[in-house]
């Protein structure tokens, strides 16, 4: 009231800057959670304790010894990565090779049907599938894939080769027409226009396909645990519940290492997808 | 000719037909004729026409389930998948880019966790000891530890799926405050709008297609999830969390009561496929359906 | 090198007609062009002569050959697009090279070829770049030298100068038309731009919804036009129009007027006039097929100077017709430059009046 003659008072002079440090705050405070769940799964991995919620005792990689040495009742770490690793890149090779085809003749040719299959494809991707579990169950026992690796790739990348196959459409859609028209005019057929000209020009869309397929096979815990019986071809998900189970209230050490292992590729590949993860955006993701 | 002429579209989209075709179109049939039959871990056909669906209202964990599934799927819904998604989304846009991607990389993070270390961090949280989070806080104050997943464990994995389920409506909601042009904005702010007027009057009117979409869309990924449940609370304590998916998938695999299970499933995939039609119909999409411009076989 | 004929050629689009009957043909090594606004089925024609579409009806052929179902690799052709279309992922030397992997050539014979035309184009020193990395102008060139270097013997140009600036089109403009002499490669240019068609085509096509409406030379698209459509589109800027005029005989003369105007015509109109048994005529005149005069005579159209647009050599006048509101463009002498509303005397050239059927729109003389 004081300052009425016609200076700004210093919140008015600063709105802007105020405005904005709120709302950062404000950010900050509900994003605290995410923030303080990962950082104390990462530094209590390599901690011997905690103390006064997480400042750590004393640093160490004891926690890490289940990688050189077997824990008892599990099977070998090593082993089990490897059948991760496979399941994974299972799942990912299928999902790349379906839906890079599938993806192109939706975009690229005109057939009776077309825009049929181009509905059910989005009805499929509204329709939540994990409600079909228990026909599943007996469909892969009828086809003779209850616990087997192959079984559960096969279900995974099914179950998202459709919206993945409309995804792929969307960058396929991207590259101009005049491109494929050239391809063709310099005197090559639509099969070798589509291999030498657009799949090179779908890459991105490859890349972004091909992580994301990967991180939900490596990642992947329901159809593991119910689909998977013999210790053999445990992943990585059954493994680190198994270890929560045991260990969570003797040993968080063990458990926060063997987690933060299990996360390596989604950390890495992290920083890679969060910046193509808007070219995904309107439903690519389900919740 | 028709077929020699189409000979090759089909061709690239055979094998997605195929798959689609095994693990959708089956299935789905599979679950209704399997809801006829008491089927268990023997599985033998034995259909028992609708006793399955005359034991549901006698099941006297039904109405619990019920109960549990509205609560979690709205819940999660109003304050999460919507309303998470929506102030983190008009937040974030309000900062500058930079600034704005990096708070919504962060909350990407938890969806591309494994579910099973996801569920680690909420367990650590509410852990009953002094060494969980919650309980930390709560001796700062000179509070006893308190057991968090007896005491409140709906409201765990309320968070817990929460803190997953706003990033879809985040990307959704940013991408389309992104779509709005600039001038509007401006417009409004040279008018003298607050923050809030514009968000009200400008923004929220210009994206409620969106926000539609994504309730709809949340709303039935929501009555059909349960792994994170599974992971954190397995229905419990004493079925306190026990969503419907969650008893489909329990009375099918740890009960081994297939047809049971089955005429559960029924009920949300007649849900899921009415519902799925529906979208199809108010969200047109007749857009995305432009014709290819190559008439090359 | 092939001939082209086209033989009511048909292309509907669910029930969009892009491409509805039309008929024309080039001469070995003729270089002609499909001129049209922007929607008329230029392209369309173009990419159906390309194998890219296919004719719902009608017939073309390359010689005595029908083409109809031969696919594009088989049509010994070259394209150049509009936005140029080079492959982003390949160089500017692995670009012009792609259309030569198809033939079963050695590595040396294919560095050879697209070494000379590379020459031939200008382009030799940017044979590493991308695309990306090279101006419009370059890009412009890469793809002529791409569309070239398989030989072929049709090529076909679809708006290749229209993403150029105005200096660069003249230039190239003047390149293209020798290169395709020089080569005589029988050639399709399409354009939306009248200059372009005029400058370098021995025939034009103009096109208007779907249909050629006259197909003919340069000269013949600007003296005789068919109808309105033609007249209007071609010229720069273009032909003008009054209307409501009639006819008479007068003495033995050939009067044609209307309430402010009087003209007296040629004797030789008389037959083409009366034959078409239209009462009711537009008059049309080109902008420099009219000297203006400060006086009144006979002939004559007054009018009040509107503005005046200078364009260095040349000045046009705008004229308004007081009686009737219609506007009149005229170049004028630059000795004689009016002011701006001052009233003045338009004596068009009654040797190339044209009269149009306002009904039909159809050329009358």
């Amino acid at each position: 009231m004081k300052k009425n003659n016609g200076e700004l008072g210093f919140f008015k002079r600063n709105s802007e800057k105020i405005m904005t440090i709120t709302i950062i705050l404000i950010l900050i405070l509900i994003t605290l959670p995410i923030i303080i769940g990962y950082f104390w799964l990462i530094i209590r991995s390599f901690s011997e304790d905690m103390v006064r919620g997480f400042v750590p005792t004393k640093l160490t990689l004891k926690n890490w010894r289940f990688l050189w040495s077997e824990m008892k009742g599990y099977p070998n770490i090593w082993v089990t990565t490897f059948n991760t690793s496979i399941v994974a890149l299972g799942v990912m090779a299928i999902e790349v090779l379906i839906t890079s085809l599938g993806g192109y003749a939706l975009s690229r040719y005109d057939f009776p049907g077309r825009s049929s299959i181009m509905k059910l494809i989005l009805a499929l991707h509204a329709f939540p599938a994990i409600s079909l579990m228990v026909a599943v169950f007996y469909l892969l026992k009828v086809l003779n894939l209850l616990d087997s690796l192959f079984g559960i790739i096969l279900l995974k990348a099914s179950l998202e080769i459709p919206w993945g196959t409309w995804i792929m459409k969307g960058f396929y859609d991207g590259v101009p027409w005049e491109l494929e028209m050239a391809g063709l005019i310099d005197g090559y057929s639509r099969f070798e226009t589509w291999i030498k000209i657009v799949l090179p020009l779908v890459k991105p869309g490859i890349a972004v396909t091909a992580v994301f397929a990967f991180l939900s096979g490596w990642s992947e815990f329901v159809f593991i645990n119910t689909f998977i019986f013999s210790q053999k071809f445990w992943t990585l998900s059954k493994y680190v519940k198994g270890i929560i189970g045991d260990f969570r209230f003797a040993d968080y050490g063990l458990v926060t290492a063997v987690g933060l292992f299990y996360m390596l590729p989604t950390i890495i590949f992290f920083f890679f997808v969060s910046k193509h993860m808007i070219k995904l955006t309107i439903g690519g993701v389900k919740g | 000719m028709g077929f020699r002429k189409n000979f090759k579209p089909f061709l690239f989209l055979s094998p997605m037909i195929i798959v689609v075709f095994l693990f959708f179109i089956i299935p789905v049939v599979l679950t209704i004729v399997l809801a006829f039959t008491n089927m268990d871990y023997s599985f033998k056909w034995n259909f028992v026409g609708l006793q399955n669906f005359k034991d549901i209202p006698s099941d006297f964990i039904i109405p619990r389930v019920v109960s549990n599934t509205f609560i979690y799927t709205f819940l999660t819904l109003g304050f999460f998948n919507v309303g998470m998604a929506l102030v983190i989304s008009l937040l974030t846009t309000s900062l500058s880019d930079k600034i704005g991607s990096f708070f919504r990389t962060l909350w990407m993070l938890p969806r591309l966790t494994p579910s099973v270390v996801y569920g680690l961090l909420w367990l650590w949280i509410f852990d009953p000891t002094e060494y969980g989070l919650m309980n930390y806080l709560r001796s700062l104050v000179s509070l006893q530890p308190q057991d968090w997943l007896y005491s409140s464990p709906m409201l765990i994995i309320i968070l817990a799926n929460g803190f997953i389920g706003a990033s879809m409506g985040m990307l959704v909601f940013t991408a389309a405050i992104k779509a709005i042009p600039e001038d509007y904005f401006r417009a409004a702010k040279i008018d003298g709008a607050s923050w809030f007027m514009i968000v009200r009057k400008i923004t929220l009117p210009l994206i409620k297609w969106h926000i539609l979409f994504v309730t709809a869309y949340q709303t039935l990924s929501l009555l059909a999830s349960f792994e994170y449940i599974l992971i954190i609370t397995d229905g419990g304590p004493v079925y306190r969390t026990e969503v419907w998916a969650l008893y489909t998938y329990h009375n099918a695999f740890a009960n081994f009561r297939f047809g049971y299970g089955a005429a559960l499933s029924v009920i949300l995939v007649v849900i899921g496929v009415v519902a799925a039609l529906v979208y199809m119909k108010f969200f047109g999409f007749e857009t995305l359906m432009a014709k290819p411009r190559i008439e090359v076989d | 090198m092939p001939s082209i004929r086209v033989k009511n050629l048909k292309k509907y689009f669910g029930k969009v007609k892009a491409v509805d009957g039309i008929n024309f043909e080039a001469e070995d090594g003729e270089f002609i062009a499909l001129l049209g606004p922007s929607g008329c089925g230029k392209t369309t024609t173009l990419l159906m002569l390309a194998g890219i579409y296919k004719p719902t009806d009608g017939e073309i052929f390359f010689d005595d050959k029908l083409v109809n179902n031969v696919p594009p690799k088989y049509r010994k052709i070259g394209m150049v697009f509009q936005n140029y279309a080079l492959y982003p992922h390949m160089n500017v030397f692995e670009n012009i090279a792609f259309p030569l992997k198809t033939l079963k050539l050695s590595r040396e014979k294919i560095r050879e070829k697209v070494l000379e035309i590379a020459n031939r184009m200008f382009i030799s020193e940017i044979l590493e770049r991308k695309p990306t990395q090279i101006s419009g102008g370059q890009q412009q060139r890469v793809a002529l030298a791409r569309a070239l270097v398989k030989e072929p013997e049709i090529l076909l140009f679809d708006e290749p100068l229209s993403n150029l600036d105005a200096n660069l089109r003249m230039l190239m403009r003047a390149e293209i038309k020798r290169l395709q002499s020089e080569l005589g490669i029988t050639s399709v240019y399409v354009t939306h731009d009248q200059a372009e068609a005029m400058t370098m085509a021995s025939r034009i096509a103009v096109f208007n919804f779907g249909k050629i409406v006259q197909y003919g030379t340069p000269d013949e698209i600007y003296d005789k036009p068919s109808n309105m459509f033609v007249a209007s589109f071609i010229g720069n800027p273009p032909m003008n129009f009054l209307k409501g005029f009639s006819v008479k005989s007068v003495n033995s003369e050939l009067h044609i007027f209307r309430d402010d105007v009087e003209l007296i015509l040629p004797l030789k109109m008389k037959k083409g006039i009366f034959e078409s048994g239209v009462e009711k005529f537009i008059l049309g005149f080109r902008p420099e097929d009219c000297e203006i005069e400060f006086e009144s005579s006979s002939n004559s159209i007054p009018g009040t100077v509107y503005v005046l647009e200078p364009l260095g050599r040349d000045i046009i006048i705008n004229v308004k017709i007081e009686s009737t509101g219609e506007m009149v463009k005229v170049f004028a002498d630059k000795s004689k430059i009016p002011e701006r509303d001052q009233t003045i005397h338009l004596v068009p050239k009654i040797e190339k009046i044209h009269l149009f059927d306002p009904e039909s729109e159809l050329t009358i003389i």
